[in-house]
């Protein structure tokens, strides 16, 4: 009997545990993947020179594409930061690729990006 | 038994009090503009700038791009930081459709340093949400999230906010 009730406060503690966690887990909101944005802003800050940025890009470049495939929800800026490594480098076409990805992702942005596209050398 | 019930409840309640209405339904999208410097014992603040995304997109807000927004503002108009904060917050609103801007101001304090965190309506110009964070110098690159984050005192939560997406959709 006591045995018993033993086990049965176990599984107890345990379902209890779940449900903290999983609560604790509502509180928090992941909603984006974040990758390497926030190392390629510290870069720029830095003054990184061009190849740094260009592998920065690469790196954003596939952690978008991997996203992609997983369902997941890149996050406000990281397109548009791709784009912009790629008119700082002078590769228009992927400058407006990008821009173009961050205006379809987030409408909010509309106006800047198409400013940025249109003044494209 | 009774104490994991009550674990719970607390829980639960926790995540009930920090889940405030968005107040501003206008606001979607938030310019955040490079941190104006105005302490004597720090020569570089771009760290601010560096790590405000992820705790203002986390709120549920559109957050422009950072350092794609600052080269596109110098290469049109206002070269220093101090000509940026200058800059009517309706410019910001009519010429890249933001709908709040996010000014940070960095000046000493007795701990070390003090952030203040302004949020503007680019349309009325009207102050919408203040926080002021005292730290030290070594933790700048933490005032973000522990200003905007704060389930109390810090932004409430925004449009793209799980929770808001929720009410939208009911």
């Amino acid at each position: 009997m006591r045995k018993c009730r033993r086990l049965g406060c176990r599984r107890v503690r345990i379902v209890c545990c779940v449900i903290l966690a999983a609560a604790a887990c509502g509180c928090q909101n992941g909603l984006y993947d974040w990758g390497s944005y926030d190392q390629t802003l510290r870069d720029i800050s830095a003054g990184a020179p061009a190849e740094v940025m260009l592998r920065d890009r690469d790196a954003m470049v596939d952690e978008a594409q991997e996203a992609a495939k997983r369902g997941r929800v890149v996050p406000p800026g990281k397109y548009a930061q791709i784009g912009d490594i790629e008119a700082v480098a002078g590769d228009r076409a992927g400058a407006v690729k990008w821009y173009g990805a961050e205006k379809d992702a987030y409408p909010e942005s509309a106006r800047l990006m198409d400013l940025l596209i249109e003044r494209l050398p | 038994m009774r104490l994991a019930l009550g674990l719970i409840l607390c829980v639960v309640a926790g995540c009930a009090s920090s889940r405030r209405m968005a107040p501003w339904p206008g606001v979607r999208s938030i310019l955040v503009l490079p941190a104006l410097n105005v302490s004597s014992r720090l020569a570089d603040v771009d760290v601010l700038l560096d790590t405000i995304t992820r705790p203002v997109a986390d709120k549920g807000y559109y957050v422009f791009p950072v350092a794609v927004t600052a080269r596109f503002i110098r290469a049109n108009g206002a070269e220093t930081v101090k000509g940026m904060h200058e800059l009517s917050v309706q410019r910001y609103g009519e010429a890249l459709r933001a709908d709040a801007v996010l000014y940070m101001t960095v000046a000493d304090d007795a701990k070390g340093i003090a952030v203040t965190y302004r949020l503007v309506s680019a349309t009325t110009g009207a102050e919408l949400w203040r926080a002021r964070l005292s730290t030290s110098i070594k933790e700048l690159g933490k005032a973000g999230e522990r200003a905007i984050g704060d389930a109390k005192t810090g932004l409430p939560p925004g449009p793209y906010h799980p929770r808001e997406a929720e009410r939208a959709g009911d």
